[in-house]
């Protein structure tokens, strides 16, 4: 009786084993397509991003860019007086906004110019505003007008209490 | 009758011999069975485990299957071509083409061809219509059709339409560089430009995953093209070609030819289109030689002094050629005069010093006498009289750019030599890095390459080159117009009028050449067809540009010291 238990028990035990084995057998397959299913997956989307990525570049091609530049935003390369050289140099521009600048340099200067030296519209909905700080130099006759949308004016604003800063065409 | 009697009780199974065991015998039969099984439940017990070692092999020991890698694998069919800066140049996708067997067409090719034009918004229903009706076995409807519309494509369930997959080599800058790239055939071979030069790199499995990197910069190159294209229109021009090189390390930052060609559809152009005027054509570039002339005249050290003076009163009379100036100011000119009232007569006289043999001894190590060492298979052999045509006239009409065709790329690389401090380095259209610049040889001596420099400065502050100067850049430069030669001869009133720059002269980095091919003149420039008048002003435009980018700020508080040399010139010039 003792041996048909012991008998009885191995065979339970092989067989225990055989289903965990088989088990076992079955997740790693599972696994393994669903490895395979995400790295298809890989594949595809880097396939898209390409082209995606093909298309995005293809739109904003620089030729583009420049045809548009031409027809509409009339960018200019910018002139050397628009550099400024150093800290100290930037730090006068804000400390006497209403006087003469050191070497005629215009204190804030965009390239940005309209046809015939027009200013452009301003990118928002208010009214476009400029603002003179100083009496442009003779340098300056290349720089264009430099046109600012109010709350950039307002922003360059000086402190209450100092005189408000004339509006004026700075040519 | 014969029947089987059962066995005995305490006989054993299988035993015939009708005797009843001996009690010791079934006890050892019993055990033995016991063994047997046991041995068959180890034998059983061992197939998991067999098979939980070999799992436990495979999952920590065993790498993936190649064919795994192989199908996971997101590296393109050639390799993507990038700019310096990694902006995308070229690259490849896949995409579908439509294709369709014209005898095999089952439905109206009239109504096939309207319904696949309101999918194909590219192609008109009468294009569409001419391939479904064309009595080739084969046409092409489209190619590089997206997914989506290869699908709905698909779905009007036509058998004579096909949908191939192909890989499509996709140039997104269209012309932008296009000579420099070059374009490649239907079965992904490189025909032209990089694209030929580095096939094997491109297509190889082990390095397509990697993009090949260029020394071009992109938004130069924009720059470049599009300030020599709007001039070459002024002009009504021919052609116009243009190359900036970084002075230092060799990089072409940008090279273009124009008329160009859109990559994407290169059957669409000409030949004169897919022409590389940079590299493959061979111009008489004219007084940007004069530089090269009185550095080596330095260099040999018969130039001693910037206040020696040559005689520049009478035209020279040579074995039936006259050698005149333009500009004649019949006087004797200083070496400076001579430079910046590009002096034929007097840089004649400067080479007859220097000799022939140092004249050649300088072009030769500058590889004028070799195709321009660069990558791209389309490279022109210079033009040069042989060595038994190389008399005393050759040796006066070459010092100022006549009787010598070279290509744009060699001049562009022998003032970078001229102003680098007289390195030579081959120029490259690789990307660089700190480490691979090579060392170079010496061409020049550096008090040389600095005497240069400042009389370069003087052509553009004082001489025939001040429409080039572009404000705080320290631009220096020369002029040269020569005549055009075509079917072995000067042509007259067509010229090449070239402009030779480098900036900032105080410590020169880039070097930029601008060549014009027949400006006919035109309001901007008064009628004028000169360099000066013609190319400068382009030049300063294109420095303008691309000095920012290039990490060159303008600075008009600096300057190279020319002082020395102004006090030796006596007027400025009048173009």
């Amino acid at each position: 009786m003792r041996s048909m238990l012991a008998t009885g028990l191995m065979l339970l035990a092989t067989g225990v084993v055989m289903a965990g084995s088989y088990t076992v057998n079955l997740k790693a397959s599972s696994e393994r397509a669903a490895v395979t299913r995400l790295r298809l997956a890989l594949v595809d989307d880097a396939s898209r991003i390409r082209e995606l990525e093909a298309e995005l570049r293809t739109r904003a091609r620089l030729p583009e860019m420049q045809r548009w530049n031409d027809m509409v935003l009339h960018m200019a390369a910018p002139q050397s007086v628009q550099f400024l050289h150093s800290p100290v140099q930037l730090a006068s521009y804000a400390a006497q906004p209403n006087a003469p600048q050191a070497g005629g340099v215009p204190s804030l200067r965009y390239a940005v110019t309209g046809a015939d030296g027009q200013a452009l519209p301003a990118p928002i909905g208010d009214a476009p505003q400029t603002i003179a700080y100083a009496a442009p130099a003779e340098a300056e006759a290349g720089v264009i007008k430099a046109a600012f949308a109010a709350p950039v004016a307002n922003a360059l604003a000086p402190a209450a209490g100092t005189p408000a800063p004339s509006v004026a065409d700075p040519q | 009758m014969a029947s089987i009697a059962p066995p005995l009780p305490g006989v054993l199974p299988g035993d015939t011999s009708g005797r009843a065991p001996l009690p010791g015998q079934l006890a050892a039969a019993r055990t033995m069975a016991r063994q047997r099984l046991a041995l068959l439940l180890l034998l059983f017990l061992a197939v998991p485990m067999m098979l939980l070692a070999r799992l436990t092999e495979l999952a920590v020991f065993e790498e993936l299957p190649e064919a795994d890698r192989s199908f996971a694998s997101a590296a393109p069919p050639r390799a993507d071509i990038v700019d310096r800066n990694g902006v995308e140049l070229a690259r490849t996708f896949e995409a579908y083409a439509v294709t369709v067997e014209p005898r095999r067409l089952t439905s109206d090719p009239r109504v096939l061809a309207t319904r696949i034009a309101a999918i194909l918004t590219g192609k008109s229903a009468d294009e569409i219509y001419a391939e479904l009706t064309h009595r080739g076995q084969f046409r092409y409807i489209s190619r590089r059709v997206l997914p989506g519309e290869a699908k709905r494509i698909n779905d009007l369930g036509e058998p004579a339409i096909y949908l191939r997959r192909e890989a499509e080599r996709l140039y997104p800058n269209i012309n932008l560089a296009s000579h420099v790239l070059g374009y490649s055939s239907d079965q992904g071979k490189g025909m032209v430009g990089m694209e030929k030069a580095f096939d094997a790199r491109l297509s190889a499995p082990e390095t397509r995953g990697q993009p090949l990197a260029l020394s071009i910069d992109v938004r130069v190159q924009q720059a470049l093209e599009h300030e020599m294209r709007a001039l070459m229109v002024d002009q009504s021009a021919q052609g116009a070609a243009g190359v900036v090189l970084d002075v230092n390390t060799g990089e072409v930052l940008a090279m273009t030819s124009l008329p160009d060609f859109n990559p994407n559809k290169p059957g669409g152009s000409d030949d004169a289109s897919r022409y590389n005027k940079v590299t493959f054509g061979g111009y008489e570039l004219g007084s940007t030689f004069k530089a090269l002339t009185i550095a080596s005249a330095l260099d040999a050290g018969t130039i001693t002094s910037m206040t020696k003076q040559y005689d520049a009163t009478a035209p020279i009379m040579m074995a039936g050629f006259r050698i005149r100036d333009d500009h004649a100011k019949n006087r004797w000119l200083t070496v400076p005069e001579v430079f910046i009232h590009s002096s034929n007569i007097g840089t004649a006289r400067i080479a007859m010093e220097v000799g022939r043999e140092r004249q050649r001894d300088m072009l030769d190590k500058l590889g004028f006498f070799k195709p321009v060492e660069i990558e791209l298979p389309e490279r022109a052999r210079p033009l040069f009289p042989p060595l038994s045509n190389w008399g005393q006239l050759a040796t006066m009409t070459i010092s100022y750019g006549h009787g010598i065709s070279v290509t744009p790329l060699h001049l562009a690389n022998a003032y970078a030599t001229l102003v680098n401090g007289g390195l030579y380095r081959a120029p490259t259209l690789l990307r660089r890095g700190p480490a691979d610049v090579p060392a170079g040889r010496r061409v020049f001596s550096q008090r040389t390459s600095q005497t240069i420099r400042e009389l370069l400065r003087l052509v553009v502050t004082n001489g025939t080159g001040r429409k080039a100067n572009a404000m705080g850049y320290r631009v220096g430069g020369k002029t040269g117009t020569a005549e055009k030669v075509g079917g072995g001869r000067y042509m007259r009133g067509a010229n090449v009028t070239t402009f030779a720059a480098a900036f900032p002269m105080d410590a020169p980095r880039y070097v930029l050449v601008a060549m014009v091919d027949d400006p006919r003149g035109s309001k901007a420039t008064y009628g004028f067809r000169t360099a000066g008048m013609v190319v400068a002003p382009a030049v300063a435009n294109i420095i303008q540009r691309i000095g920012p980018i290039l990490g060159v700020a303008p600075d008009s508080s600096r300057d190279l010291d020319v002082s020395g040399l102004v006090a030796d010139t006596t007027e400025p010039v009048k173009e």
